[in-house]
This record gives C-alpha cells, sequence and structure tokens, in this order.
C-alpha cells in the first residue's frame, strides 16, 4: 500500500511514492529525489540574493537617488500577477505606465480587462470599462497609499520612508533587491512587505513585488522602458 | 462604516422586511420533470475570474472576484447533478464541497477572501473596514445562494402573470429560495433567498454565452448593496 502522509500529499511526489510499498522505501525514494533535484540544479538557474555591506547599500540610494532626479518620464510596459498560493490560483493582467513629472501617472490595463488609472496632481479619473469615476486622491485613502508606495517604489523615495518601512539590502547578479517591511500596523494589514527589484544596469525599477499578510502576493513586472522621452499631457486625461 | 450599520439598523426598524418574492403568481399545475439541458449558472468546476463592483450606499469598490472550487471530489459530483425543475418534497443538494471567494483591487490588494463550505463560513481575510459580522453573513448567504445546486426542498411551481416566467419555490437548507426561469423553463434568470429579514438576496443571471451567464448581479436591498459581476476570459 503507498505511504500516506501529508508530507508526501505534493503530485510529484505521489507519483513516485504510489511505486513503493513500505513507508521506509517510500521515505528513503523521497530523500533520493529530493537530493537529486539540489544537486541537479545549475547554480546559475536560481538568482540567490546576499546582504549588500554598508557601502553597497548607502551608494545604491546615492544612485537610485540621482536616476530619479534625472527621469522626467517613463513609458513601459507592465505584467502583473497576484499569486495565491493557498487556493493555487494565479490572476495574470498586463498593460501600459506612463508616469511623467511632477505629478502624473497613467496605469492602464489592457488585459484580460480594461482599466485606467490617472493621477494628475492630487486628482484621481478612473475609467472603468466605459465609466469614468474623478476623486480627489486624498478621500481615498486605498488610492493614496497605492500610489505612495508605487510611485515611490518607482521614484526611490520608499527607501528613505523609515517611519512606515524597515529596508533590508540584497543583491543577486541582475539586481539590488530592497526588501521593505511594513512597520506601521494599518500598512501591515494590507502589505506585510514590499520587495522592489532595481536593474544592475540602470538602477531603474524592474520588478516590485506586494506580499500581504495571508501569504498573496502580486508581483509587477516593468519591461520596454522608455525613459525621458516626451509624453503628451493629453496621456494623462480620462474621458 | 459605523453610520452604515446604524443607517442600516433604523432601516430595519422603519421599512420592516424586505420582500424577495416574486409577485403575481398562479399555481402551475402541469409537471415540468422533463426540462432538458436548463441553462443556469453552475459553480465552477475549477474557477471562474469576475471583473466586480462592489456598491454599499455611498461605498465604491471595485476589483476582480476569483471564485473557486477547492474540492475535486465533491466539484465532480455537483457537475454529476442533473438539474430539473421537477417538485420534490425530499430535497437534495446543498452547496457542493468547498469555495473560496477571492475579491481584490485591480492593483492586487486583496479586501476580502472568504471560504463557503456545506457547513461552514470562514472569513480568511478581509479589510477591517470591511469584516462586520453582519456584512459578512449578507456574504455568506449570496456566495452560499450562488454555489447552490440541487433540488430544493418542498417546491412549488407557479407562471408569473404578466412576464409568463416560470417560478419555482422550496427551501435550501435554511433559505426560502425562488428561482425565475424562461418562459420555456430554459434560462435561469434569477435566484431570490432568504433566511432571516436581513440577509435577503436577489441574484440575476444574464448575457449566456455557452450556458454562462456574462453577467450576475448580487442585489441585498435590505442594506442597499450590489455586486456587479462580469465574467473576464483568461
Amino acid at each position: 500500500m503507498p505511504c500516506k502522509t501529508a508530507f508526501f500529499s505534493s503530485p510529484i511526489l505521489q507519483g513516485i511514492t504510489a511505486r513503493f510499498k513500505t513507508p521506509v522505501k517510500c521515505r528513503m525514494a523521497v530523500v533520493v529525489c529530493i537530493w537529486l533535484m539540489v544537486s541537479l540544479t545549475p547554480s546559475g538557474s536560481v538568482a540567490q540574493n546576499k546582504p549588500m555591506d554598508a557601502g553597497s547599500i548607502v551608494s545604491l540610494k546615492s544612485h537610485v537617488k540621482e536616476v530619479a532626479q534625472v527621469t522626467r518620464t517613463i513609458s513601459c510596459d507592465f505584467s502583473q500577477e497576484k499569486e495565491m498560493d493557498m487556493i493555487a490560483e494565479k490572476v495574470i493582467s498586463s498593460g501600459k505606465f506612463y508616469l511623467k513629472k511632477e505629478k502624473m501617472l497613467r496605469w492602464e490595463y489592457l488585459k484580460p480587462f480594461s482599466y485606467i488609472i490617472v493621477i494628475r496632481n492630487d486628482q484621481i479619473s478612473i475609467r472603468d470599462e466605459n465609466k469614468v469615476n474623478q476623486f480627489n486622491i486624498q478621500s481615498n485613502k486605498i488610492f493614496l497609499e497605492i500610489n505612495r508606495i508605487i510611485l515611490g517604489s518607482i521614484q526611490g523615495t520608499l527607501l528613505a520612508d523609515e517611519q512606515n518601512f524597515k529596508a533590508d539590502f540584497f543583491e543577486n547578479p541582475t539586481s539590488w533587491v530592497v526588501k521593505m517591511k511594513a512597520l506601521t500596523p494599518k500598512l501591515k494589514e494590507s502589505l506585510s512587505e514590499i520587495v522592489i527589484y532595481f536593474d544592475r544596469k540602470d538602477y531603474t525599477v524592474s520588478r516590485l513585488e506586494m506580499n500581504e499578510p495571508g501569504g498573496d502576493r502580486t508581483r509587477i513586472s516593468f519591461s520596454a522602458k522608455i525613459v525621458n522621452q516626451p509624453i503628451a499631457d493629453e496621456k494623462f486625461v480620462v474621458r | 462604516m459605523k453610520s452604515l450599520w446604524s443607517v442600516s439598523l433604523v432601516t430595519l426598524l422603519f421599512c420592516g422586511c424586505v420582500s424577495i418574492k416574486p409577485s403575481h403568481l398562479t399555481p402551475y399545475n402541469e409537471v415540468m420533470s422533463d426540462a432538458p439541458n436548463v441553462t443556469q449558472y453552475k459553480p465552477p468546476a475549477n474557477s471562474h475570474l469576475f471583473k466586480a463592483t462592489l456598491d454599499i450606499r455611498k461605498h465604491h469598490l471595485t476589483g476582480l472576484l476569483i471564485i473557486k472550487s477547492m474540492d475535486t471530489l465533491i466539484k465532480t459530483q455537483a457537475l454529476q447533478q442533473v438539474t430539473t425543475l421537477a417538485p420534490s418534497k425530499t430535497g437534495s443538494g446543498g452547496t457542493p464541497g468547498r469555495y473560496r471567494f477571492v475579491f481584490m483591487n485591480e492593483v492586487g490588494m486583496t479586501f476580502f477572501d472568504l471560504e463557503v463550505k456545506a457547513d461552514s463560513f470562514k472569513v480568511v481575510s478581509c479589510f477591517s473596514s470591511l469584516n462586520k459580522k453582519a456584512l459578512m453573513k449578507i456574504l455568506e448567504t449570496d456566495f452560499r445562494m450562488l454555489t447552490w445546486t440541487g433540488s430544493p426542498e418542498s417546491t412549488r411551481i407557479y407562471r408569473q402573470e404578466k412576464t409568463n416566467n416560470i417560478i419555482v419555490s422550496g427551501n435550501a437548507g435554511k433559505y426560502k429560495t425562488w428561482r425565475t426561469y424562461s418562459p420555456p423553463g430554459d434560462t435561469l434568470y434569477s435566484i431570490s433567498a432568504k433566511s432571516t429579514i436581513a440577509d435577503p438576496v436577489i441574484i440575476s443571471f444574464s448575457k449566456y454565452t455557452k450556458g454562462f451567464p456574462g453577467n450576475i448581479i448580487i442585489e441585498n436591498p435590505f442594506i442597499g448593496m450590489k455586486l456587479s459581476l462580469r465574467k473576464l476570459t483568461r
């Protein structure tokens, strides 16, 4: 009879364990499999994050600040993946992102639904399908927070927000990784941690992860970045 | 939100109970045991993704709602159930298996994550401003009715005079339900249900494509809540 324990409940391991008749042989087979998987994994296939030293942290902060200062516009594609491990479900969406200094942002979802958020100064306009809503950002705490976090991540200002986050700095061959743990109870309720990946080549944000207390996480990856090319103000108007 | 619940309580005192029973009904004596291929919402075999809008009085939330079946075994049984409009004395079915309802905003932050099982309801996570017992009770009714399958107990069949629609009333567990079907009895238009004066719900289905409603509207008239769902293709 195949051995049955919670540990053996993954489909791959179930396939392996079903072939063995006794629990002892079964466990041995799993140990061998795990050892093989670990030893055969190419070292370069998983990016290892190692802690940054103090000098590198100062240098990163200064570079990010410098890049943010000279960045007047950004336009790029984004893909967003919401992972819900507990229910083994992913929601993938994608669209276009535009940023223009000082306070203009367009966050446009194209797939699998149409949804546009435009923030211009303190005014938010949302087009949800064909319906347009406009309100002041100060009146909507959720958007105020999302705006602060996303813009703060992209512009690097979040790194200096020691009141709300405790930052830990890591690096891997492709990115500088900043893990920001939420400190305030209100923030902790919706976000336990934000992880920002800065591209080592140009210090721009390549990925953003928002981890929720329940274990769900949203990963936003930015690609096809175009920096400091003119973007018409019209782009930040929703009709 | 506190004031919202105070308003709801006052509404209860002044308005009494909200009627969700379809009006102008006349008993319908024909036996409709052979209604084949009834087009109606069926709980997902795996998962469904919806664009969602939740309005509670002046509060307006938009985002995505995932309805996910969590139990493969019971899920299969639920799919095998044949829906008929035949009157039944004993009744059968219920919320099949375990379902999760996750409502998140477009940017990905979870508003609530609820679990509905045949015999229990669990708030897995919820924004504190939404996590009120009364609201959760109402959402439980909404989602239980949305995932409920099988034949209600003590069913009665009626014709609605003005529309000629077929109405099937019955008891689904503790809920009194009315299901409204098209005149030929082949398409489910809505489900009305309630267990207490505070949780009446009307669920409307429209824009069916390949047997699945493209739009679902869940209304809770007692607290003035409306959840509009539009199915998304992934």
